[in-house]
């Protein structure tokens, strides 16, 4: 998913560079006749080009809910509390293959609650809130030592916020 | 002011304040200069290639932040006047109070930063400006919010000036929007592109400053009197709003060199199109609704907030796109344009942008946002359209503003200024965007080791990017001074 | 014709709402008090003076140059009786419920008088001003761990707050919307730039 997300990103940016480098390599002045080209047809034609991409990708990524939480009796309930500079988190060993869904409050800034996997790639995150709690699930599939990162701004100490969490087996 | 100019200028049309305006791209000069110097110590230190207290990081981070995007907010605005007075009458002192009440907010925020110790970052959110941990105290924060609040007001009286002029003139914000043309196809005093884009500027800066001025203000009554709590759901929708809509508007009023002197290469008028004037107007909403998209990790937000956060973020992008994009292309297409350093930066201003709506736009999906939120992606997206978008802008408008009578083509030391800032800022802000992918968060002090190396190829970037804006800026300072001498 | 009716309805609105019963009655609930009674002395106050805008500000010009006597007259009478202390005041003491029928009207007039005479920059920064401090407000009403004023309930406070949020929102769209219709004269500068009139060639 980062990979994909990064190399469709750079693709896209090159299609317009490149739009930009056509459009520059004719900025000459050609044939004497200086008029831009009647291009509203073309523009009509990518407006609703547009549109319809949007339209396609929207549904597409929103269905699924994206940011659904998982309910029900298999599911494990893990609570997390963040204060400065540290997280507390009443379970620290999740059984593998089984929805899990996080609890996230803070007792005094915001923060960021996010698990990292071995490879140092983000899962899952969501924000803790003061006076709310932010609810996230995610479904572990490998066993393992997992890391806990601070994503939101809470002040000096907020990269050290770190902790770990164990995937298990069952 | 200073109306009379240094040999080898050439007058520009007469400008109420215009030294005013100057003197903001003099100080736009120094403080980008300054805080990309910051900048690049971050990036060091990320990089292990200096060490700094975390402390001093995030102060620097609190200033680089704030300072940025005050400025880019501050030569916005001295463009979009500049240019808006070619149209209507403009009164001159209140851009001299509006950039007087900036430089005052201005000290009173870095003497909170680096006398006072806040670290709170620019965006102040609720309550860590009151909960430091014990690094900075309440006057800190305090000093802080009221510098912000000091230039919140200088933009409140500028805007309200240029609302009022543009009333003046057309009569009323539906005239000035083009809402005539739009809806009916009224020919007659359609307003040249400079109006439109000021108006709808007005409207969506001047909702957003009288929201952003209540939350400072709530803000700073909370720091003394505690118990007088703000549910942090709505302070985080209330900043975000505004800090979203500001360093919105810096872009769009930026934009406005572009219709004003890119067709001075050309030889043709930017046209006011009905689809032009929809775009504004679109705009006026798209740039008001698309905040939410910063708050897709926040699981207590409505859900029909979160997708319209998606929805608006995909379609904001397409009048930047379809419409200033493909005009200005269009535009260039067989024009003979004479490539100097003010058109070719103010082409990069809009390629800037361009290419940065497209990470932007990504992240602003959620099933994306949720792994790429507050990682370096975000500063990746971001440094594009204001590095390369909101600086380029800038940068082109001043050498445009201190251009000599003699010909000056794309050569020597402002095409090598210029190729190093191009390069240096594109590779910047792409390792940026590289170690988002990594996920690597943002906002961090110190960073593993495994990331090091990034970090040490975007310090790289960066320097070579400051390098080359130095290069750039240094002939436009000389000019700038001696024109102000006058 | 319209002026002199709204005059005498403005006489006798003042008459009431300083009687006795409806006093007491509109002082029984914060609401009343704060968004009925005291904009109603301003109001009457000011439909009263503008009648006679004329007469007064004859020979008194240079007193109030481009309205900032006046202005400022109103404000501080205004930010005096937003005080949680002096509207407690006004129900506890006679002296403050006097002062506050004399202060709000006259506050009133001198806005009245000001008014027209004030530039539309300042006029502008006013409403906005107004909005923002309305939203401020109505969050101290709401969040206050306590009551503000002590002759009223929580309850009433909180009220209070709600309706302020919708008045600040309301006056918005109001002031935003009317941006939007006016129909002022329009003023076309001498010379319009030409295109490319700031260019060499
Ligand atoms: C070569 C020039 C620049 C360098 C080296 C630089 C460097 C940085 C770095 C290292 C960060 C922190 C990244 C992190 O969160 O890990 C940052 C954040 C930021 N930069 Fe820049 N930057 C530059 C130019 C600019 C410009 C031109 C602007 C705007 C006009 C800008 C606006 C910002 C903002 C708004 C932030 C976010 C601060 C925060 O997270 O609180 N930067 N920059
Ligand atoms: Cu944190």
């Amino acid at each position: 998913m980062h990979q994909t997300v990064l190399f469709t990103s750079l693709v896209l940016m090159m299609a317009v560079a490149a739009i930009f480098l056509f459009s520059l390599s004719r900025s000459g002045a050609g044939d004497g006749s200086k008029k831009a080209p009647k291009l509203g047809a073309l523009r009509f034609v990518l407006f609703i080009g547009a549109l319809v991409l949007g339209a396609a990708v929207s549904i597409g990524s929103l269905r699924p809910w994206p940011r659904a939480v998982a309910a029900g009796a298999d599911v494990v309930s893990v609570k997390v509390t963040g204060s400065q500079w540290s997280w507390e988190i009443d379970r620290k060993t999740i059984p593998v293959g089984k929805p899990v869904t996080f609890n996230i409050a803070t007792t005094d800034v915001s923060h960021g609650f996010a698990v990292y996997d071995a490879g140092d790639q983000l899962l899952v995150q969501s924000q803790a809130m003061p006076g709310y709690i932010n609810r996230v699930s995610y479904t572990f599939r490998t066993a393992g030592k997992y890391r806990i990162f601070c994503m939101e701004y809470c002040g000096v100490a907020h990269h050290d916020m770190t902790d770990e969490i164990l995937v298990v087996a069952q | 002011m200073a109306q009379a100019n240094a040999p080898g200028t050439i007058s520009a049309p007469s400008c109420p304040a215009d030294g005013a305006v100057k003197l903001t791209m003099l100080l736009t000069v120094a403080v980008l200069l300054l805080m990309m110097a910051f900048g690049l110590t971050m990036r060091m230190a990320q990089g292990a290639l200096i060490q700094i207290d975390p402390t001093i990081f995030y102060r620097l981070m609190t200033a680089h932040g704030i300072g940025m995007v005050g400025i880019a907010g501050m030569s916005g605005s001295a463009i979009m006047w500049y240019f808006l007075s070619r149209h209507v009458s403009l009164a001159g002192w209140v851009f001299w109070i509006h950039l007087g009440l900036f430089v005052v907010g201005v000290v009173a925020i870095l003497g909170s930063i680096f006398i006072g110790g806040y670290a709170g970052a620019w965006t102040f959110l609720f309550p860590l400006p009151a909960i430091s941990g014990g690094v900075w105290d309440v006057g800190a924060a305090a000093t802080y919010l009221i510098g912000v609040i000091l230039v919140g007001v200088g933009f409140l009286v500028y805007l309200v000036e240029v609302g009022r002029a543009v009333i003046e003139r057309y009569g009323n914000f539906a005239n000035a929007l083009g809402w005539p043309l739009l809806f009916s196809g009224k020919q007659d005093d359609v307003p040249p592109p400079t109006v439109i884009a000021a108006a709808a500027i007005v409207v969506f800066n001047g909702i957003s400053t009288v929201v952003g001025a209540a939350v400072l203000i709530i803000s700073l009554i909370n720091l003394y009197l505690p118990s007088f709590t703000l549910d942090a759901l709505l302070a985080k929708n209330m900043i975000y709003f505004f800090g979203h809509v500001f360093i919105n508007a810096s872009i769009y009023m930026a934009v406005i060199a572009v219709y004003e002197i890119v067709p001075e290469y050309t030889q043709q008028q930017w046209k006011v199109s009905r689809s032009f004037v929809a775009s504004w107007n679109a705009v006026v909403f798209l740039v008001m609704a698309v905040y939410t998209h910063h708050l897709f990790q926040d699981g207590v937000m409505p859900a029909w907030a979160l997708v319209m956060g998606q929805i608006i973020s995909y379609a904001s992008g397409i009048p930047l796109l379809v419409i200033t994009t493909f005009s200005l292309l269009t535009y260039l297409y067989r024009s003979g344009i004479r490539w100097d350093l003010a058109s070719a930066l103010l082409v990069t201003g809009i390629f800037g942008w361009s290419i940065g709506a497209v990470p932007a736009i990504i992240d602003g999906m959620i099933s994306v946002n949720n792994i790429m939120h507050n990682t370096q992606w975000v500063p990746g997206h971001f440094h594009l359209y204001l590095l390369l978008g909101q600086v380029a802008l800038t940068l082109g408008f001043s050498a445009w503003l201190t251009r000599t009578g003699v010909h000056a083509s794309l050569s020597g030391w402002n095409a090598r200024g210029f190729t190093i800032y191009l390069l240096g800022g594109m590779g910047f802000a792409i390792v940026f965007l590289v170690s988002g992918a990594s996920s690597i968060p943002r906002r961090w002090a110190t960073h593993l080791p495994e990331w090091h190396l990034q970090d040490q190829v975007g310090s790289l970037f960066a320097l070579a990017a400051i390098l080359g804006v130095g290069i750039i800026v240094l002939p436009i300072t000389k000019r700038l001074v001696l024109s102000m001498r006058g | 014709m319209t002026e002199r009716l709204a005059f005498y309805a403005a006489v006798l609105i003042l008459v009431t709402v300083s009687s006795s019963p409806v006093r007491l009655l509109l002082e029984q609930s914060l609401v009343s008090h704060l968004l009925i009674q005291m904009p109603a002395l301003v109001l009457c106050g000011w439909t009263i003076a503008r009648r006679h805008r004329d007469a007064i500000n004859r020979g008194r010009e240079s007193f109030n140059v481009g309205g900032a006597t006046g202005l400022s007259f109103a404000l501080i009478v205004f930010s005096f009786w937003m005080l949680p202390r002096s509207v407690d005041g006004s129900v506890q003491n006679p002296l403050y419920e006097f002062a506050k029928f004399v202060t709000l009207p006259f506050a009133g007039a001198s806005l009245a008088l000001s008014w027209p005479k004030l530039p539309p920059l300042a006029i502008g920064i006013l409403k906005c001003n107004l909005v923002s401090m309305m939203l401020v407000l109505s969050w101290i009403y709401t969040t206050s761990p306590s009551r503000l004023c002590n002759s009223y309930l929580r309850d009433e406070q909180d009220m209070l707050g709600q309706i302020v949020a919708v008045l600040a929102i309301g006056l918005g769209c109001l002031f935003g919307g009317s941006l939007f219709c006016g129909t002022t004269t329009i003023v076309r500068r001498k010379s319009a730039t030409p295109i490319g009139s700031g260019g060499r060639e």
